[in-house]
């Protein structure tokens, strides 16, 4: 009788440590540091994109991408004019979104914790892309400088795809209103 | 003699057996997350079992249900029974899910649903997934809610069995997962999340322009079936648009709640045209600079909803109702105790919830 009630205690104890245990496989690989909050925040398991590999805007002689670390970039980008804050809902980050005039950033709270970029948006022609094109562009010049346009994109909308992000250049009629560089993990 | 050893050994494996399931039953409630401490969302889900289900109005949708409506104020101005069933980016086929459930367990006169989770056509994140799923008892409908609501990543075995998932929870566990290990108290007031805590709407940003202003697909697909399935109960369904400023709802996005509301012969309220109406005031009506009302916020709406669902949808007031009377006799006591609790909070400078 003792000897069964060995076996099974064992056998239990082997149960939950081989539960247990694989807790630092692929779930428990992006475990958050808070546990109430892991909910599910250790969950998503995708790799987290760092940006870099896509078109990139270059302000204040500083170079911008989507999925880019911003907190690394902001002191170099200079003062902004204003910052607005969005904490997700139950507690997933916090979104911010950085006006400089010429030109907004908004960020995501990234699986990593860090604050990285979703979109970049040009609003005026004070500022342009690396290319050299801003909102004073045509259609034809986008496509010029671009070549021909993903095929997602339509009438209002020039779309260019490159590694992770995409360059949008929205039209109203014939003239442009903005050009934004949007993260693949927001799009 | 044989026959009495296989007996006693069946018998030591069916034990065997039914211990190590207990063992990993038990196992799995206290690797869940108990949503008791930051993250209060994730637990909403649940609570609406435990009610008696006689409600007039049922709220569906996201944080814009949950946090800017008060069932509190509805009853005790209209007479209306009122509950949200409201999760953190809920989206629209968990909308249309949680709507077929509850009407399995009652008939409101109304199912009230907040349109911003149109923007949505396809699964999000997990971790919002969770929040709404996981707590939602088992039924055909929450089958069907995560089969339309996992994202690429997620497994239905895991929802199934989530100590699949929170198993490495075991070496992060905090106090709350043992004290709230057998029961959790109630977050909300019938759905409801309360903040008193005021942060004023300032420096919200300009709209981003969007390349494709058109919901898609799958999320009208699921509208559609939401107002058939109403529509087949007798239950009416009225659209709004809560009055949050962020995120920015769109003209565009607006237009086509209006144009599907005209098409079906729905009411559509979009309570952005009637901040003036409501009397919001964005310096003091909000705790999160305008994505959501505060306790003074959400009572004001509620107030303005109120009278809007009695005069204009016909739901009558069931203040001669005693039992129900009692009820909210108790449930205003709890509310009125939480805005005590959570002004006390803030006088010492601590978060009020």
């Amino acid at each position: 009788m003792k000897k069964r009630f060995l076996v099974l205690a064992a056998a239990m104890v082997v149960t939950a440590s081989v539960v247990t245990a694989c807790g630092s496989g692929a779930a428990g690989s992006n475990t958050s540091g808070n546990a109430n909050s892991a909910q599910a925040s250790q969950q998503t398991g995708g790799e987290v994109k760092t940006g870099g590999d896509g078109y990139i805007f270059k302000a204040n002689g500083v170079s911008l991408s989507p999925d880019a670390d911003m907190d690394a970039l902001k002191e170099k980008l200079g003062k902004e004019k204003s910052v607005f804050e969005a904490p997700s809902c139950a507690g997933q980050g916090t979104a911010y979104t950085y006006d400089y005039g010429s030109f907004t950033v908004e960020t995501y709270p990234a699986e990593d914790k860090k604050n990285r970029i979703g979109y970049i948006t040009l609003k005026d022609d004070m500022v342009s892309t690396a290319e050299g094109i801003d909102l004073s562009a045509t259609k034809d010049q986008v496509k010029a400088k671009y070549g021909e346009p993903d095929a997602s994109s339509s009438d209002t909308t020039l779309i260019y795809k490159k590694g992770s992000m995409k360059l949008e250049f929205i039209f109203d009629g014939a003239s442009m209103k903005s050009i934004q560089y949007v993260s693949s993990v927001l799009a | 003699m044989m026959k009495k050893n296989t007996a006693k050994k069946i018998t030591g494996i069916i034990c065997g057996a039914l211990v190590t399931v207990l063992v990993l039953a038990l196992l799995q409630r206290l690797v869940m997350p108990k949503y008791m401490s930051d993250v209060l969302e994730g637990g909403m889900i649940a609570e609406y079992y435990d009610e008696r289900k006689d409600h007039d109005v049922v709220f569906i949708g996201d944080c814009e249900v949950y946090e800017n409506f008060s069932p509190k104020v509805l009853w005790e101005k209209y007479g209306i029974n009122s509950y949200i069933r409201g999760s953190a980016e809920q989206l629209v086929w968990q909308s249309y899910y949680l709507c077929e459930e509850t009407l399995k367990y009652e008939k409101p006169k109304a199912i009230v649903f907040n349109v911003l989770a149109m923007e949505f056509n396809e699964p999000q994140k997990e971790e919002y997934n969770r929040m709404t799923l996981d707590n939602m008892k088992w039924s055909t409908s929450k089958i069907k809610s995560i089969k339309a609501s996992m994202t690429g990543k997620e497994h239905f075995i895991e929802y199934v069995f989530p100590i699949l998932r929170f198993h490495s929870r075991i070496t992060e566990l905090e106090n709350a997962d043992f004290y709230y290990f057998f029961d959790k108290p109630d977050v909300t007031h019938n759905g409801y999340y309360m903040r008193v805590d005021v942060k004023p709407a300032e420096n919200i940003p300009e709209p981003r322009d969007l390349s494709n202003y058109q919901f898609g697909e799958n999320a009208y697909h699921y509208l559609d079936m939401m107002r058939e399935l109403c529509e087949k109960e007798g239950v009416e369904l009225i659209l709004i648009k809560a009055p949050s400023l962020y995120p920015y709802w769109y003209p565009q996005w607006d237009d086509q709640m209006k144009e599907y509301a005209d098409k079906y012969g729905l009411k559509y309220y979009n309570f952005l045209e009637d901040i003036d109406e409501i009397g919001l005031d964005f310096s003091l009506d909000t705790y999160d600079s305008g994505l959501h009302l505060n306790l003074s916020g959400a009572e004001k709406l509620s107030d303005y909803f109120g009278n809007i669902l009695q005069n204009e949808c016909g739901i009558s007031s069931r203040k001669d109702d005693g039992t129900l009377s009692r009820e909210w006799e108790k449930k205003i006591k709890a509310y009125n105790r939480e805005i005590e609790l959570q002004y006390s909070r803030m006088r010492k400078g601590e978060d009020v919830k």
